[in-house]
């Protein structure tokens, strides 16, 4: 499917229940959209023996192509599939949140398309304050290993994750 | 995860640790004989250092194949603070380095010949940590099936086994061309031993010691490793194993068969189980989270 900055993971799992002669249906399905969460521990910026990875002073993480040997040792750490391979341009490439559109003024790329207005950016307190501070459930990591600079509310079932058997359904649309 | 790109990855950690284990095969050698009667013809220290130095050049160049862009390989040491990556491929380089000066120290008395012995133990230590930091590159914490100790430990299995296994080669090949070898013999036997020793420890750790997948991958889906690798790999590292014991119960204390075929026979056998097991632990791969 080659490079895709933002990928939709579509979740699903669940069961049904027969109650009597009924059966309950208990099964569900949610979507999270991820692309690279600029982390405020990015463990691929630790990874990389070049020095390719930076962290800007606003926050936002970049590749530095002139730097990048292409090793694919960054993909192997990043627990949200940002890091992904170029064939073309052989360097290891990931959402930059528009860094040139922001010095704009602009929203990034994503944001500003979105028909259903579900993605918003700016300074993490200011989105902890108003969407609170849950960024793990199935199937994002927890938060431990790289503090991604992310927020989201969570669907109804998302905490169910953890202990129902769920996979993800789209792994064709995905998955390299 | 394992697809074509890793196989360069697969041979370079490989031939590095036969070579960094072919040193220290060598240092056990020169310090079981010491204090004994039993001389080393320095040939054989030559023939060492050179497969050593060959190997690890073969290594880093198949390294180099993993690269998408080669060129900017110069900036790789800049990441020495946070990186294993970046401190793996700075102690290959010095460990290179080292090994070519006791070559010539040892060839054309370039810087001494008297500094043979302490050139050759920082060859041995930059090799052993070599090692360690390529076994620390794959402890990566959001990688939880490579993140125990069994990954060290593998590694430096595979290193003693295959170094042993070369130099016990190295060692059969002289004494089959130069029959005035007379401590062939006597240096095959510890070899063996070392050999034996660390094989036992392998299996230890393959039957006992191996991480719990389940538990350490929480909720997150495994993937199926091929069984098939998984059972080549124990058949042929207990075939090598039982011909390298048939070669030096039967042959080498009976009949001072120094330069049997067993003797490849049983290396190559270890060699293609190695070779499974590092197939095994690529293919084991999985991150925590997408």
């Amino acid at each position: 499917m080659g490079v895709r900055w933002r990928r939709v993971y579509e979740v699903c799992g669940g069961d049904w229940k027969k109650e009597g002669n009924a059966w309950i249906p208990g099964v569900y399905a949610y979507h999270i959209s991820l692309a690279c969460n600029h982390c405020e521990d990015p463990i691929c910026m630790d990874a990389c023996p070049n020095k390719a990875i930076v962290k800007k002073e606003n926050g936002v993480v970049l590749i530095d192509y002139d730097r990048c040997m292409g090793c694919k040792y960054c993909e192997w750490t990043c627990p949200y599939g940002a890091l992904q391979f170029d064939p073309e341009k052989r360097v290891m490439t990931k959402c930059t949140l528009c860094a040139d559109y922001l010095e704009d003024g602009k929203a990034p790329s994503c944001v500003a398309a979105c028909p259903m207005r579900v993605l918003h950016y700016g300074d993490l307190e200011d989105l902890e304050a108003k969407h609170g501070k849950y960024n793990e459930g199935f199937p994002l990591p927890k938060e431990k290993y790289t503090k991604p600079a992310l927020v989201i509310t969570p669907h109804r079932d998302a905490p169910k994750a953890q202990d129902i058997l769920l996979q993800i359904a789209n792994k064709e649309e995905v998955k390299k | 995860m394992m697809n074509g790109n890793d196989w360069p990855l697969v041979f370079f950690t490989l031939i590095s640790q036969i070579s960094v284990g072919i040193l220290l095969s060598g240092f056990v050698l020169w310090t079981s004989l010491k204090n004994s009667d039993i001389s080393s013809p320095e040939s054989i220290r030559k023939l060492l250092l050179v497969a050593g130095f060959a190997s690890m050049v073969v290594a880093l160049i198949l390294s180099f194949l993993h690269l998408a862009n080669p060129q900017h390989a110069i900036y790789s040491f800049s990441n020495l603070q946070a990186s294993w990556l970046s401190r793996e491929i700075i102690l290959a380089s010095i460990y290179l380095l080292t090994l070519a000066i006791c070559f010539a120290s040892l060839q054309y008395n370039i810087p001494h010949r008297n500094l043979f012995g302490p050139i050759y133990l920082a060859s041995l230590i930059f090799g052993i940590f070599l090692v360690w930091s390529m076994a620390r590159v794959y402890m990566i914490p959001t990688v939880p099936l490579w993140n125990t100790p069994a990954t060290p430990i593998a590694f430096f299995h595979s290193t003693i086994v295959l170094g042993a296994g070369a130099t016990l080669v190295i060692i059969s090949l002289l004494a089959s061309k130069n029959p005035a070898f007379s401590s062939a013999e006597k240096m095959q036997s510890i070899m063996f031993y070392l050999i034996a020793v660390t094989v036992i420890i392998g299996l230890l750790n393959t039957f006992f010691l191996q991480p719990d997948i389940q538990a350490l991958s929480g909720s997150f889906p495994i993937p199926e490793v091929a069984s098939s690798w998984k059972n080549a790999r124990i058949v042929f590292l207990l075939a090598g194993f039982s011909i390298l014991t048939y070669w030096f119960a039967f042959q080498l204390q009976s009949e001072g068969g120094t330069g049997s075929v067993l003797i490849y026979l049983g290396t190559a056998c270890l060699l293609i189980s190695e070779i499974a097991a590092r197939y095994l632990f690529y293919a084991s791969y999985f991150r925590v989270g997408v």
